[in-house]
């Protein structure tokens, strides 16, 4: 009966290990990362010996199969290939991340946001293929209709350090407050400063197409300057320094004196002509 | 026939010797004329052709103006061409200019473009095309430095909120109050056109902005900013020239610091015929002018006498302007215990308080006499003379009616927008035409514009 139970016993544990699907490799370091094997080793045809080629030579020509060296080399240009693969992947993603970093969405004023979750797509229409998906309220930098359908537009899609171009439909699109425009800090090194019309000679003459009506626009130094008079007439500077009036271009030209003040003290005067060409 | 030429002769110098007894009698009191301010509407009218500044908006959204869209009519081609020779033959020299972010002069060969949609392409970046909006407060300036000049403005005249609040508002305000304060008028034209482009920067309640692209017609206007005869002018040959048959896409108004045209007094207008004609066939029913300025009724009455004085609006209102909203009358009252003129020493000034009223119509000024306190209360056996003046005293808004239902306010623009319109309206019009009416009135002087009197005695 003893017997009995000890052989019943040792039969159980016999089909408990031979179901048992899992091997009990040992794990160590020189496995191939993520596997538990050894590294394959490839011993060329040319580095083998006399015996190793026999060998090679019975395998294929009796038995029709890749000897055991063959079949390390094979093994191991397949895992060099893979490791190729890996490794242009690597760079794929590196320079995906380095185009999606790019200077197009670094400094650029994304002006309107989308009003829906919608897609950008290839060109104006729905069936041609979504590049993006846009997220209510993504920023998005609005640069022109659709030459074809108005009903599209093509912009820019901020989302994140991502920057994505494509068409959207004009009706997702909804302006921003309007942008207000700074004077360009670095240019400060004048007191006054037009900056349109372009100077055809510095502080000295613009010319203009046609007499009439024309725009000066400028900014000055608000740290030197806090008051304007441009023909004796005082101007308003702005909250962002900038400042502008229209003068009158006769046929024979217009003179223009502007003068700046700090405190009632005249810090510059700039007098020029503006002519028509 | 010496005989009847002698006797004609005769009866005429009875009659003239008659009129001199009437003139020696004190039939009327002594009367301090106020004849108010008589040169109304005299804007310096010369002959001479003066400058006319011409500026053509050129924000991206004037395009589809310019673009055809299939089904409606596209007047605007057609009325940029009238306007440039409009401006060739009221003025000396037309300067050209375009307007949107900035002001710039026109070259000759561009002037031709304006009808074409490649004119209002921006040629800046997009950020600085998009936010290409109109500032039309610049051209109020401009006219304000040149009020001699005539200028002319062809724009959508779409206006934030931000144009028509605080300092932007004053931008506005302060040059038209002094354009007006000159004696100069404001007209704007408004022409129902067709469309075929975006309407950019429709606010939305919750601050964004958006676009709309479906609209099929659009108004666009013409400001004129100068003397009324010019103004008029423009008016006249656009109408003449597109809406002589049918006036329903075509909108006027005038505005100007006085909407009265005339003082009827000054100009003799005030006739018999501007009280009832019942009037004319009392006893001793006279009519004549004092001094050569104020007309007098004078007659035989009872208590059942019908004194309604009317004056036609046409006769005191400049056609097209704001109008009055608000009229009134000064009333004095002598008495004398004499009937017959020939009698009476002297007059008594009386104080009746008030005693007649004035209403107006939308074709007349009326003032019912004697209404407060009616005839059959007054004295029989007592003559009296009845003084009325009758002023403007506030103008009216007119204007802003007639915009209208082309205009949507930005709180009901985004809602207007969900209804996907095929017929877009003007954002702001009615606030911006409700400030050049506000301007008006603060540039208003109370104006007297006509004055008359009755001499009556009463009869049982």
């Amino acid at each position: 009966m003893k017997n009995k139970i000890l052989s019943n016993l040792i039969k159980f544990l016999l089909i408990f290990i031979l179901c048992s699907s899992s091997a009990m490799a040992h794990k160590s370091k020189k496995h191939v990362p993520g596997t538990k094997f050894d590294p394959v080793v490839c011993i060329p045809p040319a580095e083998r010996t006399t015996q190793q080629k026999t060998s090679d030579s019975l395998a294929n020509n009796l038995f029709h199969r890749l000897s055991k060296l063959q079949q390390d080399c094979a093994i191991y240009k397949i895992q060099q290939l893979e490791l190729g693969i890996s490794e242009i992947e690597k760079e794929n993603k590196e320079m995906e991340e380095a185009l999606a970093n790019a200077a197009l969405c670094g400094d650029i004023y994304f002006n309107h946001k989308s009003k829906k979750s919608t897609k950008i797509y290839k060109k104006p229409d729905l069936k041609s293929g979504d590049i993006a998906n846009v997220k209510l309220g993504a920023d998005l930098l609005y640069v022109s209709d659709s030459s074809k359908n108005k009903n599209w537009a093509f912009v820019l899609l901020r989302d994140g350090k991502k920057c994505s171009s494509g068409y959207i439909e004009g009706k997702f699109i909804a302006k921003k407050d309007e942008i207000i425009k700074k004077a360009p800090v670095t240019i400060k090194a004048d007191l006054i400063s037009i900056t349109k019309p372009k100077w055809n000679k510095k502080e000295k003459l613009i010319l203009v197409p046609a007499s009439g009506f024309v725009t000066i626009k400028g900014f000055v130094d608000s740290d030197k300057i806090d008051q304007i008079i441009v023909n004796e007439k005082e101007r308003q500077i702005n909250n962002d320094d900038t400042f502008t009036f229209n003068i009158r271009v006769k046929d024979a030209g217009s003179e223009v004196r502007i003068v700046g003040n700090k405190k009632g003290e005249t810090k510059k005067t700039i007098t020029f002509l503006i002519k028509v060409k | 026939m010496l005989k009847k030429i002698l006797a004609q002769i005769s009866i005429i110098l009875i009659i003239f010797s008659f009129n001199s007894i009437l003139a020696a009698e004190k039939c009327s009191p002594d009367l301090e004329m106020n004849k108010g301010n008589t040169s109304l509407n005299s804007e310096i009218d010369s002959s001479e052709k003066g400058e006319i500044f011409v500026f053509f908006d050129q924000s991206t959204t004037m395009k589809g103006f310019t673009v055809d869209q299939p089904g409606q009519e596209n007047l605007y081609v057609n009325i940029v061409d009238d306007i440039q020779q409009i401006a060739e033959n009221i003025g000396s020299d037309i300067i050209y200019q375009n307007f949107g972010n900035e002001i710039n002069p026109m070259q000759d060969r561009d002037v031709a473009k304006v009808k074409t949609p490649k004119f209002y392409d921006c040629s800046g970046s997009s950020v600085a095309c998009n936010n290409q909006s109109s500032t039309i407060q610049e051209i109020f300036k401009i006219a304000e430095e040149l009020p001699e000049a005539t200028h002319i403005v062809v724009t959508h005249l779409s206006l934030q909120d931000r144009q028509l609040v605080g300092s932007e508002s004053k931008q506005i305000r302060n040059p038209l109050t002094s354009i007006l304060k000159k004696g100069k008028s404001i007209g704007i034209i408004g022409v129902m056109n067709s469309y075929n482009g975006t309407i950019d920067s429709i606010p939305q309640k919750n601050g964004e902005y958006i676009k709309y692209l479906d609209a099929e017609s659009r108004p666009f206007y013409i400001l004129v900013i100068g003397n009324q005869k010019n103004i008029n002018r423009i008016k006249a040959d656009i109408v003449e020239n597109h809406f002589s048959s049918n006036q329903e896409n075509f909108k006027y108004a005038l505005i100007t610091s006085s909407p009265i045209l005339q003082n009827l007094n000054v100009n003799k207008l005030i006739e018999e015929t501007n009280m009832p004609a019942k009037l004319s066939r009392e006893d001793e029913f006279n009519f004549s002018y004092i001094d050569d300025y104020l007309p007098i009724y004078r007659f035989t009455g009872d208590k059942n006498t019908e004194l309604k004085f009317k004056i036609n609006n046409d006769d005191i209102i400049v056609k097209g302007s704001t109008g009055v909203s608000n009229f009134s009358i000064t009333e004095k009252v002598w008495t004398t215990n004499k009937i017959k003129c020939k009698d009476i020493k002297s007059w008594n000034e009386a104080n009746f308080g008030e005693l007649s009223t004035i209403t107006q119509n939308k074709d007349e000024l009326v003032i019912d006499l004697f209404t407060k306190k009616p005839l059959k209360k007054l004295f029989r056996g007592i003559r009296y003379f009845y003084k009325v003046d009758v002023y403007a005293e506030k103008p009216g808004d007119s204007s802003e009616k007639e915009f209208s239902n082309w205009s949507v306010n930005s709180s009901e623009i985004d809602d207007f927008t969900q209804t996907n319109p095929v017929t877009f309206k003007t954002l702001n019009l009615e606030k911006f035409v409700s400030i050049l009416n506000a301007v008006s009135g603060d540039t208003f002087k109370k104006t007297l514009i006509a004055s008359f009197a009755v001499n009556f005695n009463l009869e049982k």
